[in-house]
């Protein structure tokens, strides 16, 4: 029996498992398919301290520095370039509101700053429509396989039981956890549930209701061509962001701003045209390079597009869940977080308090710089 | 050295490691070495990295999943192709 059993094998289940394992507590850790078969694995590895809520900033701001050691830590190339992020403004309006935010940035330490037009074009980007943007130094792209399996390797070297190809069925609370799966029977103090959109059916076992639904996000690979392309050039307003890896892929994302709620999964090609010409306004090189491959994967988003962090309906019921499209990039954060939360620690509580299920009881405001 | 993927350097040997340190799933072995995700999109690896699996002793393995376009297509072409064809049924 181990004290936390994690339920998700995505890259914030491997980290929570990675950190609870370095403290020395034991953990168990299931996953339905293997290690980043969800959304972990359709994601575009983006790393960025530019939201527009302040509480987002600071837990972004801390990840986004953990990812700066986690190479070393975890003892693997993780693929990490930063090259900046930079959110294109389409419209006067759309400024305004970016200098604001970065005005919020920058009162607490995340250095985003104004580009003009002519900034953008020293970027290599073309401005096409765009009347300024915002750019922080400190955002970037990592490969988010990498740092799964580094954080997977290293957790269970240090003693962490990690279980793949296995699907729990039940769970039941009497003093403690029982975890029914399909092979095995599993007793536990804490029950973490990190299962993406799935979080919502893990919950429901416990008589828990998570507001997350699924929804549809598209997504591409280019062949490798010479570096071009330093920065990670999104848009909130035409809902797309475009980075080229270490490896030097384009890999890009673009969703149409009105959709619903699906598990459906497949691969469109309405969706590969669409995005070619978004980007090529921006991007012209783009027109000569082939396409590789085009998948899709799901945002487990909440009602404020903000994670859940934090016990739900029980007091060691733990979520880290909801991310909304940020999963991969707070994992290095999340991973301490929780795994402080269970022992114990009072480290990341006021950072983590703003992310609570209970918020939903209040009311909450959501987060804008959602993108893809 | 035996090399499994030539577009990602994967060599035989690589495989093994993985497949020791519990990669034993071929979607999983795939993400885990890149094999099969380099520019032939597994049409050169895909079955070498199966049969070797096979060899290890690992049950029903499949082929990975294909992800489109299975062949890497010019963006320029895709779009005149699909406009091509809007146009056929117009007619």
């Amino acid at each position: 029996m181990s004290k936390t059993v994690i339920i998700g094998g995505g890259v914030n289940g491997a980290s929570i498992a990675y950190n609870l394992a370095k403290l020395g507590e034991s953990v168990t850790l299931i996953e339905r398919g293997y290690i980043t078969d969800g959304a972990t694995g359709k994601c575009g590895g983006g790393i960025r301290t530019q939201f527009t809520t302040e509480e987002t900033c600071r837990i972004a701001l801390e990840s986004s520095k953990l990812f700066d050691s986690l190479a070393e830590e975890l003892a693997c190339d993780i693929e990490l370039r930063k090259g900046g992020y930079l959110i294109l403004a389409h419209s006067d309006k759309e400024l305004e509101e970016f200098k604001e935010n970065v005005r919020m940035q920058n009162s607490i330490g995340v250095p985003s700053r104004i580009l003009t037009v002519k900034e953008i074009e020293a970027f290599g980007v073309e401005p096409y429509d765009a009347v300024g943007a915002s750019f922080c130094k400190m955002d970037g792209v990592a490969n988010p396989f990498k740092v799964s399996f580094g954080y997977r390797d290293r957790a269970k070297e240090l003693g962490a039981d990690i279980r793949t190809h296995e699907e729990v069925r039940k769970i039941s609370y009497n003093g403690g956890f029982e975890i029914l799966t399909d092979k095995n029977n599993y007793g536990a103090d804490f029950v973490v549930n990190a299962a993406g959109y799935e979080s919502k059916k893990i919950a429901d076992m416990l008589g828990v209701s998570l507001p997350i639904e699924p929804y549809k996000h598209e997504i591409f690979a280019t062949e490798a061509m010479d570096h071009f392309l330093d920065p990670m050039l999104m848009s909130f307003s035409k809902n797309f962001y475009i980075s080229q890896t270490v490896r030097g892929e384009l890999v890009g994302g673009y969703s149409p701003l009105e959709a619903e709620p699906t598990e459906d999964l497949t691969p469109t090609l309405s969706f590969a045209i669409r995005a070619k010409k978004l980007f090529e306004e921006h991007l012209p090189q783009i027109k000569s390079l082939r396409l590789l491959r085009q998948w899709a994967g799901a945002y487990d988003m909440t009602p404020d597009a903000l994670p859940i962090l934090g016990p739900a309906g029980y007091e060691r019921f733990i979520q880290a869940n909801g991310f909304s499209g940020h999963g991969f990039m707070l994992s290095p954060f999340v991973g301490r977080a929780i795994a402080s939360m269970i022992t114990g620690s009072e480290r990341y509580r006021d950072l983590v308090s703003s992310f609570s299920f209970e918020r939903f009881k209040r009311g909450v405001k959501r987060e804008k710089g959602v993108v893809g | 050295m035996k090399i499994v993927c030539r577009c990602e350097d994967v060599t035989y040997d690589d495989v093994l490691d993985a497949i020791k340190k519990g990669y034993t799933d071929i979607e999983e072995l795939k993400r885990y070495l890149r094999c099969s995700m380099g520019t032939c999109q597994g049409r050169g690896c895909n079955r070498l990295l199966r049969q070797i699996l096979l060899e290890q002793g690992v049950k029903e393995v499949p082929f990975t999943k294909n992800r489109p376009p299975v062949k890497p297509v010019s963006f320029f072409l895709l779009e005149d192709e699909v406009e091509e064809r809007e146009g056929d049924e117009n007619e």
